[in-house]
């Protein structure tokens, strides 16, 4: 445990002090990974499929806010439809800006969850969608979820139904029609988005508790409710199920939500006060749960008039100690003077 | 002289701008009832344009069965029907708005008001710099 949490101290740091640089790289491969899969999964149009293309827009994507991979992910989107058949492109629009209006301009900050639903999908551990929105961000993170699963699922009948979308002969509205019975008939989809809602509010609900261990009781009941109303769903409903798919995605998701919570939350409770005192106004009963944090283990030494090196390693349990190594003149530097000096200059 | 309390605020006032303060403090230029009122206006066209569309999509999909049956159906009655649902539609939007809006507002009253009472600290400061300066520049007129 000592050496995970030094593990993360590290990685926190070096994001920390890397942030600018690491940001844009970070984004640059989510968006890539989602045009990739976009085009994995429509690729209609071969200009849009070229690698340089996705490759530019992964670029801009860097610099750009984090909706700009949403938004250009949905002009990636209604461009392949466009190269199937205008009506699909037109209902593709209009499915967005519904979607736009109805539920993600509501959640600004968070539509990045509509981006992680697919690759959840194509990994194969949808479940890890609900439970990573619900405990690392808010309520509102159902919006761009729910919407992603649509989106997904529109994007997979398009793709299963391009032979008869593609056809000239057919009629606009006969088109319209077997876009919106894919959609709209598509229990499947349906449920997905109900169970994905469910443990999203759930597991924030639960998570946000001060109760002990809120971030695992939240995983756990998180997990268990995702599979009871996909099987409730297999079993009602006309869909097709892999029982043991479905079990194996939910324990991966559980593994992944206890993995989000070691780096997001790390509170631990085997150290929990509970205090109570009272001032003029109020009687306060406070429950105070310490960070599980450990000393890095980057050496501190100490040069006393040429005596041997001594290795000064904090104990486990305390805030990291400011790890240099500061050679015997940089100790001797009055900073303080330094700096009083170098403010008159200007 | 260098006032390094000054530079002090000023940096805390410039991290604010940068960070939080691009949230709140366009909001806090706004009365509460003309942000929330804004807000209301553009959900209304919004949701009127939201919900064109989705009877666009209705009616392609019904295509077929309105032209068959459109001279038998009760016409009015539809059109009362489709009328209330917009309103339904509008008014659960407008109070989610509602909600929403007054908690994003006095949040950002909140969060802008420590911000504007440094901002009072350097007004202060700079008013008590030009009481100092005044007369000199004034002797130095008379030179």
């Amino acid at each position: 445990m000592t050496a995970l949490l030094e593990m993360k101290q590290n990685i926190k740091g070096f994001y920390g002090k890397h942030e600018i640089y690491l940001l844009p790289v970070l984004k640059f491969v989510l968006a890539l990974v989602y045009f990739m899969w976009i085009n994995r999964t429509l690729g209609f149009s071969a200009a849009l499929n070229s690698i340089f293309v996705v490759l530019i827009l992964s670029l801009l994507c860097a610099i750009l806010p984090g909706n700009g991979i949403v938004m250009l992910g949905f002009v990636l989107i209604i461009g392949h439809c466009y190269a199937l058949a205008r009506e699909v492109a037109v209902f593709a629009l209009v499915l967005i800006i519904l979607m736009l209006i109805l539920f993600l301009r509501f959640s600004p900050s968070a539509n990045l969850a509509l981006i992680f639903t697919p690759i959840g999908f194509v990994l194969n551990v949808p479940a890890a969608v609900p439970l990573g929105s619900g405990l690392l961000g808010g309520p509102l993170t159902a919006a761009p979820a729910a919407s992603g699963v649509i989106l997904t699922y529109f994007m997979k009948m398009v793709h299963e139904q391009a032979s008869v979308l593609q056809n000239e002969d057919t009629e606009i509205a006969q088109k319209l029609k077997v876009i919106l019975d894919g959609l709209m008939k598509n229990q499947e989809m349906w449920i997905t988005v109900v169970a994905f809602v469910i443990v999203i509010l759930l597991v924030y609900l639960l998570r946000t508790r001060s109760m002990d261990y809120a971030w695992r009781i939240a995983i756990i009941v998180g997990v268990i409710t995702y599979v009871s109303i996909m099987l409730a769903g297999g079993l009602f409903l006309d869909m097709e199920l892999s029982m043991v798919s479905l079990i194996i995605s939910a324990v991966v998701a559980a593994v992944l939500g206890v993995i989000f919570e070691f780096f997001a939350f790390g509170g631990d409770y085997t150290r929990t006060e509970n205090l109570e005192f009272e001032d003029d106004d109020y009687y306060y009963y406070v429950k105070a749960v310490p960070k599980a944090s450990v000393g890095t283990s980057v050496r501190q030494i100490k040069k006393i008039n040429g005596t041997p090196q001594e290795e000064l390693l904090p104990p486990v349990g305390e805030k990291p100690l400011v790890s240099e190594e500061p050679t015997a003149s940089q100790e001797e530097i009055d900073f303080e003077k330094k700096l009083e000096e170098s403010l008159k200059d200007l | 002289m260098l006032n390094e309390e000054k530079v002090r605020i000023m940096t805390k006032l410039a991290s604010y701008e940068e960070h939080e303060g691009k949230k709140y403090l366009p909001v806090s230029k706004y009365y509460r009832s003309d942000y929330i009122g804004l807000a209301l206006i553009k959900n209304f066209f919004l949701i009127t344009i939201a919900y064109v569309l989705i009877l666009a999509i209705v009616a392609g999909y019904f295509a077929e069965e309105l032209m068959d049956n459109i001279h038998k159906m009760n016409l009015i009655g539809l059109g009362i029907g489709l009328i209330i649902i917009y309103l339904i539609l509008l008014v659960l939007y407008s109070l989610l708005i509602y909600v929403l809006y007054s908690v994003k507002y006095s949040r950002a009253k909140k969060s802008v008001k420590k911000y504007y009472v440094q901002l009072g600290k350097i007004a202060q400061m700079y008013v008590g710099d030009e009481a100092e300066n005044i007369p000199q520049t004034k002797s130095r007129r008379r030179k």
